[in-house]
């Protein structure tokens, strides 16, 4: 009983904030992964840092509106610097170049002007702080879960993954049949509606989509774990099924999956061992998940050398 | 809500320190520091231009991520012969950096046989980052003192650096440079017509090895200023920069190496005289100030229409 009492209290939140992470990434990462696009969420990761530590230091708290006007801002500024030099230069060097500026810009503004006590710092960018989301109230006394004031003090953290993933659930929901369509078949799309504002939308609507869950789950999970959470749960997934819909669900449940067992390994693992500590939540889930696609691969092609798809 | 208030500080900046490293005036270590960081730093513009030949510029980005679970691995095995020596500390951790590097290049190369290339390089990328971040959580947890400064193989910081491993970054640069110059001749061609190469029976993929195998020596030796993080802004930055200035091949080189030099140097210098910035991030802001200005300088000559490399 006691066991359980402590699962409600410490480790409930930041479980229930691994898996609607996990879930608000993989619905775009299902998408940049058919698109070719998994290195973006990479670029975009680093990209986005000046734009959210101007915001800070502008408005003075880290709310999240301010953060990710911020981050579209830069956002947009370097896509239209990548597009302008990517044409002349080689494309890749260029990204590599614009997003290193970006980021070693946004971690010069964070180590000179932002305080250490604040909770933004070089600390949680890297690493990530899933650990620290902290649910007050719930799983002390015998007030039930669902009870008023213990819903009202959820954490801002939770609530607004919450709300993203509403958000995106919503969007796949709605334009589900254009997604799909622009996907696999840019010319026909734009050919079939006549009119091509609806499908450039769309398309450039992903970096937007990908930007705002960023924005979200940065702090959670790390600005470079992201990228394992967008990629790993859609490739698990296309090693199953080839059909949009079933990849997309399924890399939903194997995303949850992945943060139930990666959390586990992480908080329990080593108390099995006999040792008092835990390993990095994020950490562990996405080298879960690393693993598992490597068994995948592995089960699927063997070692033997083929040629590349 | 109380810690999430903007508590804005204002950074130090001590100029005269600046202007005294920037000529060598400052300390004999620190000049030494920064000589090594810059030849290092040669060695990687001179790679990094074959890199972005050869389309691999993305690949020298998930190699240096990778290289995070070595500096964990190796401070482990360093903790089993002997418990904090500084100078042993660094060989091992070096020593750890390049067999990660070279296991996660042997898994890219596996990878991307069986799922796209890019999605074979973000999977690398996060997959072993997160490696090296639950490791790094576990050695935090260590009763051991010698972990503290660990975190900065991740951003780079330059002025903790000491003489022995000046000793390695210059030796470990010297044979880079030496295999480099037995090899330039091919890879020249390798670069410009791989298709000939073939034909005069060149082993290509072995001579891309020997590229990478050499580029993941400079990485390993380079985090320590550079930082993991950022250190793909060598292999990416003065290269761009010189194919804007210069249109012949050894021209090229000579100029990336040379920028590569002088931006290293400079960017150590600044950040001896900031001593909340990481060194890593100084290092870009100088390698991108020169690019801009190399763009501004080539926009008036109207160079920038011709595609280069």
């Amino acid at each position: 009983m006691m066991v359980w009492m402590d699962f409600w209290r410490i480790d409930f939140a930041p479980l229930l904030a691994a898996c609607l992470s996990a879930l608000c990434c993989c619905l775009p990462g299902n998408v940049l992964l058919v698109r070719g696009q998994s290195m973006t969420t990479d670029a975009i990761s680093h990209i986005v840092l000046p734009g959210m530590v101007a915001a800070f230091l502008v408005s003075g708290r880290l709310s999240f509106g301010f953060m990710l006007g911020g981050a579209l801002l830069v956002c947009l500024l370097a896509s239209l610097v990548i597009e302008w030099l990517g044409r002349r230069q080689n494309r890749d060097a260029v990204l590599g170049m614009v997003f290193c500026t970006f980021f070693a810009f946004g971690i010069l503004m964070l180590e000179l002007f932002v305080d250490r006590r604040v909770h933004f710092d070089v600390q949680h960018i890297l690493f990530g702080s899933l650990e620290s989301v902290y649910w007050p109230g719930l799983g002390e006394g015998a007030a039930p879960f669902f009870a008023g004031q213990i819903l009202g003090a959820a954490p801002p953290a939770l609530v607004n993954l919450l709300v993203l993933f509403g958000f995106l659930v919503a969007l796949f929901g709605i334009a589900y049949k254009e997604i799909l369509a622009l996907n696999f078949d840019f010319v026909h799309a734009r050919v079939h509606w006549a009119r091509p504002t609806g499908a450039t939308l769309i398309y450039y609507g992903l970096p937007v989509v990908t930007t705002m869950t960023i924005v979200v789950v940065f702090r959670l999970v790390g600005l470079i774990l992201i990228v394992g959470m967008f990629i790993i749960p859609p490739l698990m997934a296309s090693f199953f099924t080839k059909r949009m819909s079933r990849r997309i669900l399924l890399s939903m449940g194997l995303a949850v999956w992945l943060c139930c067992t990666g959390y586990g390994c992480a908080v329990y693992g080593p108390v099995l061992l006999g040792h008092t500590i835990s390993l990095n939540v994020g950490g562990s889930i996405v080298v879960l998940g690393t693993f598992v696609c490597l068994v995948l691969m592995l089960w699927k092609h063997g070692i033997g050398v083929k040629e590349a798809r | 809500m109380s810690p999430e208030h903007s508590r804005i500080g204002s950074p130090m900046v001590e100029s005269a320190q600046i202007w005294h490293a920037l000529w060598f005036g400052a300390s004999r270590n620190a000049a030494l520091v920064s000589l090594a960081v810059a030849f290092q730093a040669l060695a990687a513009a001179l790679l990094g231009c074959h890199l972005i030949a050869r389309r691999r510029a993305l690949l020298s980005d998930a190699l240096s991520h990778a290289s995070l679970p070595g500096v964990g691995l190796g401070f482990l095995v360093m903790l089993l012969f002997s418990d904090a020596v500084q100078a042993g500390r660094d060989i091992f951790i070096t020593m750890g950096a390049f067999g990660m590097m070279l296991i996660c290049l042997v898994f890219i190369n596996y990878a991307s046989r069986h799922i796209k290339h890019d999605a074979a390089l973000a999977l690398a990328l996060s997959g072993f980052y997160a490696l090296g971040i639950v490791l790094l959580s576990y050695i935090q947890t260590l009763p051991s003192g010698a972990q503290a400064g660990l975190d900065n193989f991740i951003l780079g910081q330059s002025a903790t650096i000491n003489l022995a491993e000046v000793h390695i970054i210059i030796g470990i640069t010297l044979l880079v440079l030496v295999i480099y110059t037995v090899q330039h001749r091919q890879w020249m061609l390798l670069c410009f017509d791989e298709t000939f190469a073939r034909i005069r029976g060149r082993k290509v993929a072995r001579q891309d090895f020997l590229i990478l195998l050499l580029s993941v020596m400079a990485i390993a030796i380079g985090i320590r200023a550079m930082g993991l993080i950022l250190i793909v802004a060598l292999f990416t930055i003065p290269p761009l920069t010189a194919a804007l200035l210069c249109r012949r091949w050894y021209a090229t080189l000579g100029m990336a190496g040379g920028l590569g030099a002088l931006a290293a140097h400079t960017g150590v210098s600044l950040s001896t005289g900031l001593p909340e910035a990481p060194s890593g991030a100084c290092v870009v802001l100088v390698c991108a100030l020169l690019y801009c200005l190399a763009l501004l300088w080539s926009l008036g000559r109207r160079r920038l229409r011709r595609p280069v490399s």
